[in-house]
């Protein structure tokens, strides 16, 4: 019996819990290499070495009802760095889809269902993604030097299709501009789709493996039906 | 026994080799030692002295020794940038080579250092001693000039020994031999890879770097500005324990030297403050099974490896790393750090395996195990070709070896 | 010489030793204290089968290299054997580490060479084994290695919970980091402890409760064992303390027969035809047994078949000077004085076989009755009165160096060009402890206006105490000249290394200047 709830009873725990994982969690070396690459590493004290630990213990419970898989930005220094090959960023992943999903932090999971009900974030309407991004294109074409510019939509066989952060439709339909006035004078041939234009990937990051077949699916077939081979994804 | 026709070739000039040649020559057999480079000795000729009060038994010393008596005792004939091109037939073998003389010729060079003056080329002119310990120059063709297109001459038209030749040709041949001890050793691990900087900083060199600059200098001083330092810090296992790069091994003598290295410039500069930082410190053999206390040496230790070294304004070297003690990510600046770089296995492994008929490990070290390279036809390892081995444990192998040959020559080449 | 060995010690690397030498047609005697092994050596195709005697024990040692004269002590009676050679290559001792734990040996807690036997250790599935394997001091590669062989099959077996404890896991061997990566894919849980104090108990039911901190997840960890594995320490054969000085031998700090002196690398002793193996001469890994018996096999084979050193080359005792004050017999590292009885009386002797010319028994003889070739006074004289090839206003520096550090440091800087002072004689000297006051004030006398003695760093001298007879003697030779009103700063020791070029230059260079800075 312990006095303190935290402690660690080697006796309670399923050390073989994740054995199926083979993500190399067991053969940590205690380096702390991922620890000094992470660049959230002490913040609220953590740590990508205990979360190594507490799937080698099989400490599931801890690791599900713990803030600290959340505070991961899965920029992947961690894994660049370790020489043990342990693939902690899909760890992290794997940690949150054990979560129930009405326990996801934040708006994650809010924004992710919201995603898969209307093919958006923010459930914007078609009609009013379009009026928003052909709003933006006016402005563009007013600029000197830009007179022709359109923006293209649900354009067949154009080279490349590109998603969209919702943000850029939302709080900072200013940086539409930018990277449109770069493929404007560049003569790319792109487009956006006007359904399942959703660039971020919520389901990768909440460990919510379904909702990110489903959203990477709708893409895919946009991509099928656009005639188009070339993805630019930017997240 | 008498061994008076016997002939044994032995490939590689490090500790191994020589001491294996000198034991067998002792014994009365012709040996011919080929060593790539321009010179003997190898890694281990490289390290410094780094006793304090006493010896540390690094070992260095003994390689010095080694290349003295290779250097008296008759029957050893040295063969330096020799390569080996094919190897045939089983004792004898008939091994086919080419030398080059590294556009020197070391009956004439007397040392004076004169081309090296001359020389446009940083580095293209080295100069070392020769088999009989004598100063001697060498050229180096990756960066010479003349090399590149034959645009500069001037060391040889310095030399008023009229010693080098920068067009001379190499020699081939064959050589025929009863036996062969492949003792060609190991690789430094290049560290250029890895996120320290090695290569673009000055001030982050490689514990073998720091040998030669102890060598060198009583009182270390930094690479950029020839000042000392005043925080140093080293970084283990840099390129060992690393199965991202397939060296799953422990490289043995890193720990041990960081730590003479350490205690050595503290002793000499206790204002240099220095840190370690590691995973598990090995701490075998002499001195350290009974040695000082780990406190005592003043070195401040942490126990995590750092992820990134950035260059600060003033060439100050920021190392961060999660701090275990404060549970924080830190950054720490120090003036000069040193990588504990691991032991691997030689590039041209895989071309003498070949030759010789030997087999690899999955390392790339040539393998240990039981059957895979027992002798047969004449063809013997020992040293650390076959894994990380520190100074005394290649003695030990060079004469574990030297006595299967002497073994397998007295059997007349049947192996007992 | 004859070619009759005899191997003293129990143990796999005895054994391979045996059978390697009798292999070579070397007449081999194996002495064991046990009563069992050697059976099975193969009998050469020519000469003599090795003789293998039982339950006996070194008691005496005579004579030298290539003639000792050996009594073995068995079953109350004494026989006497002679060999050409000795090894020594008994096995080493496993401590229980039980007490660093604050544990006692019982039913669940077991030594980890006791581990094996039968019934000692016996797990069921599920139950946790806790293996401790130091924290507050360093454990070994060797040691590791017995409890990674342990621990593969505990948990390929038996599906036990593993959990190990240490503090710097020690992978510094062969194979072991991959082993240690292989335990731990397949469960088994290594907690790493950096300065922490664990608490261990045992609980009523006889098991065991250890309360630490889980380093990586900075959390109370609590392990309760049904089984604990106890490391050990590896110490020499208890009988090293009897062994060394009936052989005369040096021993290293951890009291193994072999001093840690780099020049006696691989099985060298301080005494000639003595060697020394295996776990005698340090803690050796079993898998490096058989190279260390080809290495030590060599090594023997090589010495049989070495003409023994001839009488002139060494320390020759003039009967006529010699006072048989017996500091010779006193002085000597390698055991190579001997005394004898003739119908004159006692007679101090040199065995030439054994000298290796280091000269401090030269020095040392207060008759000076020792001549050896090189350190003879006027041999010394002579060198001294050699003129200087370059007519200098320099300070002349006479530097008494040691043949193999300082001497060999001096070439390094001359032939590489790094500045030596050109007022300088140096005279090569087989050990800094061969230079006699004598020689230090013939020097002076022969008008160096400093004398220098270069010699090895300490535990780097190959007659383990030459570096510290030279300082003594600079310390006696500066009491005569402060009586006599010269600066003792005229005398000075320097330690370096074979390969210390540089230091040798700057040194000399130093006592240049201060030198002239006296002149003033």
């Amino acid at each position: 019996m312990s006095e303190n709830e935290s402690t660690i009873e080697t006796g309670q725990l399923t050390l073989r819990r994740f054995e199926k994982w083979s993500h190399h969690q067991n053969v940590c070396l205690t380096c702390g290499l991922c620890s000094s690459a992470c660049p959230v590493a002490g913040v609220d004290d953590f740590d990508p070495r205990k979360i190594v630990r507490m799937v080698a213990l099989g400490m599931e419970q801890p690791l599900v009802e713990a803030r600290w898989p959340w505070i991961c930005t899965m920029c992947g220094k961690c894994a660049e760095v370790c020489p043990m090959q342990i693939e902690i960023p899909e760890i992290m992943r794997r940690i949150r889809s054990l979560r129930q999903r009405s326990s996801v932090p934040g708006i994650l999971h809010k924004g992710l269902a919201m995603a898969l009900r209307t093919g958006n974030n923010l459930g914007l309407p078609k009609e009013d993604f379009i009026f928003i991004l052909e709003d933006v294109a006016e402005e563009v074409a007013a600029e000197p030097g830009f007179e022709t510019f359109q923006v293209p939509i649900d354009q067949p066989r154009a080279r490349v299709l590109t998603t969209i952060h919702n943000k850029l439709v939302n709080t900072h339909t200013d940086d539409l501009k930018h990277w449109w006035k770069i493929f404007h004078a560049a003569g790319e041939s792109w487009t956006v789709a006007a359904d399942n234009w959703e660039g971020t990937s919520w389901g990768y990051f909440t460990g919510d493996d379904e909702a990110m077949r489903v959203m990477a699916g709708r893409i895919v077939e946009n991509m099928r039906r656009l005639q188009i081979d070339t993805l630019m994804w930017p997240e | 026994m008498n061994f008076q026709d016997s002939a044994v070739a032995v490939v590689g000039g490090g500790v191994t080799g020589l001491t294996a040649a000198e034991l067998l020559a002792r014994r009365g057999i012709a040996v011919t030692l080929m060593e790539k480079s321009p010179f003997l000795g190898g890694h281990a000729a490289q390290l410094a002295c780094k006793a304090i009060d006493a010896c540390v038994q690094c070992g260095a010393c003994v390689v010095e020794e080694k290349l003295r008596q290779v250097g008296r005792v008759p029957g050893i004939t040295v063969w330096s940038g020799a390569h080996i091109d094919a190897v045939q037939g089983t004792t004898p073998l008939t091994i086919g080579y080419h030398r080059h003389t590294f556009g020197v010729d070391r009956t004439k060079c007397d040392g004076c250092g004169q081309c090296l003056e001359h020389c446009p080329a940083a580095g293209a002119l080295v100069r070392g001693r020769g088999a009989d310990l004598m100063p001697v120059v060498a050229v180096r063709r990756e960066l010479c000039h003349f090399y590149a297109d034959e645009s500069c001459r001037r060391c040889q038209e310095a030399c008023p020994q009229g010693a080098i030749d920068l067009a001379e040709v190499e020699q081939r041949g064959r050589l025929t031999a009863d036996a062969v001890l492949v003792a060609t050793g190991f690789t430094p691990f290049d560290p250029t890879p890895k996120p320290y900087g090695y290569g673009r900083f000055k001030n982050v060199v490689t514990l073998l770097d720091l040998e030669h600059r102890l060598r060198r200098q009583t009182l270390l001083t930094r690479p950029s500005d020839d000042a000392p330092p005043q925080r140093m810090a080293y970084i283990q296992c840099v390129g060992s324990r690393d199965t991202q790069l397939g060296h799953n091994w422990c490289s043995q003598i890193c720990c041990a030297s960081a730590l003479r290295q350490a205690r050595l410039i503290r002793a000499r500069q206790p204002q240099i403050d220095i840190t370690l930082f590691y995973i598990d410190l090995q701490t075998v053999g002499q001195p350290f099974q009974s040695g000082p206390d780990a406190d005592a040496d003043g070195l401040h230790r942490v126990r995590n490896i750092p992820a990134d070294i950035i260059e600060k304004a003033g060439g100050e070297l920021a190392v961060i790393y999660f701090d275990p003690r404060t549970r924080c990510s830190s950054e720490d600046r120090f003036d000069m750090v040193v990588l504990s770089v691991g032991m691997t296995p030689a590039a041209d492994n895989h071309r003498l395996a070949d030759h010789f008929g030997l087999v690899l490990a999955e390392s790339g070290f040539l393998s240990r195990a039981p059957a895979a390279n027992s002798p047969a036809r004449g063809i013997f390892c020992a040293g650390a070709v076959q894994g990380p081995m520190r100074i005394a444990e290649s003695v030990r192998d060079a004469s574990r070896a030297a006595g299967e040959i002497i073994s397998y020559l007295s059997h007349n080449g049947d192996l007992p | 010489m004859k070619s009759n060995v005899l191997i003293y010690g129990d143990g796999a690397c005895a054994h391979a030793i045996a059978g390697r030498l009798s292999h070579r047609q070397v007449s081999v005697c194996l002495a064991m204290t046990g009563g069992a092994g050697g059976q099975d050596l193969p009998a050469p195709l020519v000469g003599d089968r090795p003789q293998v005697i039982h339950h006996t024990r070194l008691a005496q040692v005579r004579g030298t290299a290539g003639d000792f004269r050996v009594r073995l002590a068995a079953a109350g009676a004494m026989r006497e054997l002679s060999a050409a050679a000795l090894v020594i290559s008994q096995s080493a001792q496993q401590q229980p580490t039980f007490s660093a734990y604050g544990l006692v040996p019982g039913p669940r807690v077991v030594r980890l060479s006791e581990a094996d036997q039968e019934g000692r250790l016996a797990p069921n599935a599920g139950d946790t084994v806790l293996l401790l394997n130091s924290w507050e001091t360093e454990s070994h590669p060797a040691v590791v290695d017995g409890l990674l062989r342990l621990s593969e099959g505990l948990i390929r077996n038996k599906g036990v919970r593993l959990f190990y404890l240490t503090g710097n896991l020690k992978v510094a061997a062969t194979g072991l980091e991959a082993r240690c990566e292989a335990l731990k894919a397949a469960g088994a849980v290594f907690v790493k402890l950096t300065g922490q104090q664990p608490s261990i108990v045992r609980l009523d039911d006889g098991r065991i409760r250890v309360d630490c901190t889980d380093e990586l997840l900075n959390l109370p960890l609590t392990i309760i064992a049904d089984w604990v594995v106890v490391d050990e320490t590896v110490v020499p054969n208890g009988e090293s303390d009897h062994l060394a000085p009936l052989l005369g031998l040096e021993r290293d700090a951890g009291g193994f027969l072999q001093s840690g002196n780099v020049h006696r690398l691989p099985h060298h002793t301080n005494r000639q035809g003595i060697f020394v193996a295996g776990l005698s001469r340090g803690i050796i890994l079993e898998a490096d047994i058989e190279t260390e018996a080809g290495s030590t096999a060599r090594a023997v084979l090589d010495f049989l078949n070495t003409p023994l050193q001839a009488d002139a080359a060494a320390a020759q005792i003039n009967q006529g000077r010699c006072a048989r004050c017996l500091t010779c017999y006193r002085l000597c590292p390698y055991g190579a004085v001997s005394i004898s009885d003739f119908e004159e009386g006692p007679r101090v002797s040199v065995a030439a076989a054994a000298c290796q010319g280091c000269g401090i028994c030269v020095a040392a003889c207060p008759a000076v009755a020792i001549e050896l070739t090189g350190v003879n006074g006027r041999e010394i004289a002579a060198q001294l009165a050699k003129p200087l090839p370059v007519k200098t206003q320099e300070p002349f520096i006479a530097a008494f160096c040691c043949a193999r550090s300082a001497e060999a440091a001096h070439q390094l800087a001359r032939t590489m060009g790094w500045g030596l002072p050109t007022a300088l004689r140096v005279i090569a000297v087989p050990c800094g402890g061969s230079v006699a006051v004598a020689h230090l004030m013939a020097a002076l006398e022969q008008g160096a206006e400093g004398v220098l003695v270069g010699t090895c760093h300490d535990g780097n001298c190959h007659s383990e105490s030459g570096n510290r007879r030279a300082r003594q003697r600079i310390a006696q030779a500066q009491q005569l000249l402060t009586a006599a009103g010269i600066d003792r700063r005229r005398l000075c020791q320097v330690s370096l290394a074979a390969n210390q070029g540089r230091r040798f230059a700057e040194a000399l260079t130093a006592f240049q200047s201060e030198l002239r800075s006296l002149k003033a």
